[in-house]
């Protein structure tokens, strides 16, 4: 369950200002996959950064007592000079319980990236993609309550993508997710509940289909960017 | 599929984070085989020079102490605090993406970097070490326990002044400009090549101004029987070593989210 109090967050780019949530208060329940939808720059990837801890609000809370993973995607995350390998020794030193938990977490991660000889390259020489097999990678070692997808599940061939999801499909039995994609199809895939952003707000759908709907109303009444 | 998740205590987060960094300092610090060799042989270098220097230019003068002893013990330190300064100042600029997981904070990136460097002075003093010991030159410390002594309250000093350049570094891209620039004539007043006392009586006032030729002639003092402590301003040094620990720790509290977010 996450818990939205009060939240408020404005975000500060290149000088301008930019209202990512304004005084939100939403539960989210327990035990559900979320789809986060939204207009470009409406702050989805910030919302996920909330969630995950590594941004704060400017007022109001968000509690949980559930482990939420890293918000995972193509930027951040990887140190641009360590090679995939390194990158993922630095993130299973972080989060492993021992060696062994260790050991058994990297070789998950290198079986499931494919990466081949790239695994031992420098991550900035990586495309999209190969950033993207990586961080899913690394999402499958460890078990989170939640995992913070943040479009990373729409990159790559169509034979990836397909064992990318009946992965996240089988760690779906254990956990949840809470996914920002631009793919509806992936969306109605795995999640239930759909959560639309828009000017500062943030509502809340049971129902992934109505969340959807709702975003495209918004796409034909507004347009494609938020400003 | 794996065993859940262990909660961690923050003490065990702060070293788990600490010591990831380090690791990843250690991946990208030296770059080839040849960056190790000349992280250890920068001392070495600047040793070599001033010896020569000396017996060029000035050989028939007798000094009180080994002066190549003198210039090892001073440049190690000096090297010291010139790389803990240089390197925390893009520590976080350096570590950003690796930002993203919440268990690793910007201050550990400093202190990871802290660390690193502090191993490199170690190693450089070993090696340092052996070729004095084979050259018949190494004299022993006077105290072991001072020197000791002063080589921690110098590292925590170094460290203070890296943390706290390193968050006005993050606030304003003048001050890396600033700090870079003062390095170059800072190694000149600093005495790090000659003692203090060598000095005539106008030029050592203003040398003594700073702090680091205070640490260096403390360390200096606690190292040789002919040295002693007679130009060291000790509560100076001390608060050199505080106000910039506190500074930085109250400026760190206020912007540690914007320097994560940046």
């Amino acid at each position: 369950m996450i818990n939205f109090k009060n939240a408020s967050k404005v975000h500060y780019a290149n000088g301008k200002k930019k209202i990512i949530l304004t005084d939100i208060t939403q539960t989210i329940p327990s035990g559900i996959n979320v789809g986060i939808v939204g207009n470009n720059g409406v702050g989805k990837s910030t919302l996920l950064r909330l969630i995950g801890g590594v941004d704060e609000l400017d007022s109001g809370t968000i509690q949980t007592n559930s482990s939420t993973s890293w918000p995972m995607g193509f930027s951040g995350g990887f140190q641009g000079s360590m090679t995939g390998s390194q990158n993922a020794d630095f993130v299973c030193s972080l989060y492993a319980n021992n060696h062994e938990h260790r050991a058994k977490a990297k070789a998950i991660v290198r079986e499931f990236a494919e990466l081949g000889e790239y695994f031992d390259v420098p991550v900035k020489k990586y495309s999209s993609g190969m950033r993207a097999r990586l961080a899913f990678g690394l999402s499958l070692a460890f078990d989170f309550d939640y995992l913070l997808v943040d479009e990373i599940m729409s990159v790559g061939d169509n034979q990836f993508r397909e064992k990318s999801k009946r992965a996240l499909e089988q760690k779906l039995e254990k956990s949840n997710v809470i996914m920002v994609s631009h793919d509806n199809e992936t969306l109605k895939q795995f999640c239930t509940a759909g959560i639309v952003m828009y000017g500062g707000m943030m509502l809340y759908f049971d129902k992934i289909d109505d969340a959807l709907r709702n975003h495209q109303e918004i796409l034909n009444q507004y347009g494609g960017i938020t400003i | 599929m794996l065993h859940p998740l262990k909660i961690k205590s923050s003490l065990e987060i702060f070293f788990s984070a600490v010591g990831a960094l380090l690791t990843r300092e250690l991946y990208t610090r030296f770059g080839t085989t040849l960056g190790y060799a000349w992280a250890l042989a920068d001392t070495f270098v600047q040793v070599g020079v001033f010896v020569a220097v000396k017996e060029l230019l000035m050989a028939p003068l007798v000094l009180a102490y080994d002066y190549t002893v003198f210039l090892a013990v001073s440049f190690l330190a000096y090297n010291l605090f010139r790389s803990v300064v240089l390197r925390s100042m893009p520590a976080y600029e350096a570590n950003r993406p690796l930002f993203m997981y919440k268990k690793v904070k910007p201050f550990d990136a400093v202190v990871a970097r802290f660390l690193l460097e502090w191993m490199i002075m170690l190693s450089s003093f070993s090696v340092l070490f052996a070729i004095g010991i084979s050259l018949g030159k190494i004299v022993s410390p006077k105290d072991i326990v001072m020197t000791l002594f002063a080589v921690a309250w110098f590292s925590l000093f170094t460290f203070s002044v890296g943390f706290l350049i390193s968050i006005l570094g993050e606030l304003s891209d003048s001050v890396k400009k600033v700090v870079d620039f003062l390095f170059t004539p800072l190694m000149f007043v600093s005495a790090v090549f000659y003692p203090a006392s060598v000095l005539p009586a106008e030029a050592k006032k203003y040398v003594l101004y700073n702090p680091i030729a205070n640490f260096l002639e403390f360390l200096r003092s606690a190292y040789f029987a002919t040295l002693d402590t007679s130009n060291v301003d000790f509560y100076y040094m001390a608060w050199w070593t505080f106000v910039p620990l506190f500074v930085g720790l109250v400026l760190y509290a206020k912007y540690e989210k914007r320097i994560i977010a940046a």
